[in-house]
């Protein structure tokens, strides 16, 4: 499946990498940044292959319910999940506002120290 | 629905609308033939014949490349010509660079907003848990 089209995104942050990786497995962490400007509800977080992230972004009256199967765990490394929208029983489904978009997405976070800063590619 | 940017969408619309899935859309775009194919288009109707003499690939290369972009909603071909040419569409592409920007600016403000976070999280020292 390597024909799969692919996306991806990077960025350095001044900061040391444990306190990234930490900011991206601790789920009182991650649900500070985690979504753009809005509330996110972390239901459950079991970050190891087969584990489950489940998230809530609340705006308004609206919830965006999506699911992150973990695939693989590389302590202060890298890790994979499937990425997919779902319903509010954490069920695979459409995104409510666009319905043929991709309903799941493998997504990579790949972290790794540049000096005293941290890169963050996601693919 | 309002979405977290503000967008509001339409249910009617969005119920009716029978645009292919993205992922067709992406998987047909990522071959640079693909897209040398709908750069041509752009500038007009072409037959798998006046394809297949510039890109130098066989006539059932072209064929095979066009059911892809046809199944993708990319293109149309006529039905009632025998040589069928194909036609540019263009809305499937337009979701696909949506989608692409709401992406890009769903990770752009998290990373923003991480990026916050870190400092907060260096002036007061990493939280020893």
């Amino acid at each position: 499946m390597t024909d799969l089209p692919m996306y991806s995104y990077s960025r350095d942050f001044d900061a040391p990498l444990a306190s990234v990786w930490a900011a991206w497995t601790d789920p009182k962490l991650l649900a500070v940044w985690y979504g753009p400007g809005v509330e996110t509800v972390i239901h459950a977080f079991d970050l190891r292959p087969g584990g489950v992230w489940l998230n809530e972004m609340k705006w308004g009256e609206t919830s965006d319910f999506s699911r992150m199967d973990f695939l693989s765990v590389t302590p202060e490394g890298q890790i994979t999940w499937n990425h997919s929208s779902c319903d509010s029983s954490w069920v695979i489904a459409p995104n409510q506002m666009m319905p043929n978009w991709p309903k799941t997405l493998l997504t990579t976070v790949t972290l790794t120290a540049q000096g005293a800063k941290t890169r963050v590619l996601l693919e | 629905m309002v979405d977290f940017w503000g967008h509001s969408y339409n249910h009617m619309v969005m119920n009716q609308a029978k645009s292919p899935d993205l992922n067709a859309v992406f998987a047909a775009l990522a071959d640079p033939t693909r897209r040398a194919i709908l750069a041509r288009l752009m500038q007009g109707e072409a037959t798998v014949q006046d394809l297949h003499e510039p890109f130098n690939i066989s006539q059932p290369a072209i064929s095979k490349h066009l059911k892809v972009l046809e199944t993708a909603g990319l293109i149309t071909r006529s039905q009632n010509r025998q040589s069928r040419p194909a036609t540019l569409k263009a809305a499937p592409m337009r979701e696909a660079v949506d989608w692409l920007t709401q992406f890009r600016r769903f990770w752009g403000v998290s990373f923003d907003q991480l990026d916050d976070l870190l400092r907060s999280m260096n002036d007061k020292g990493t939280p020893d848990d």
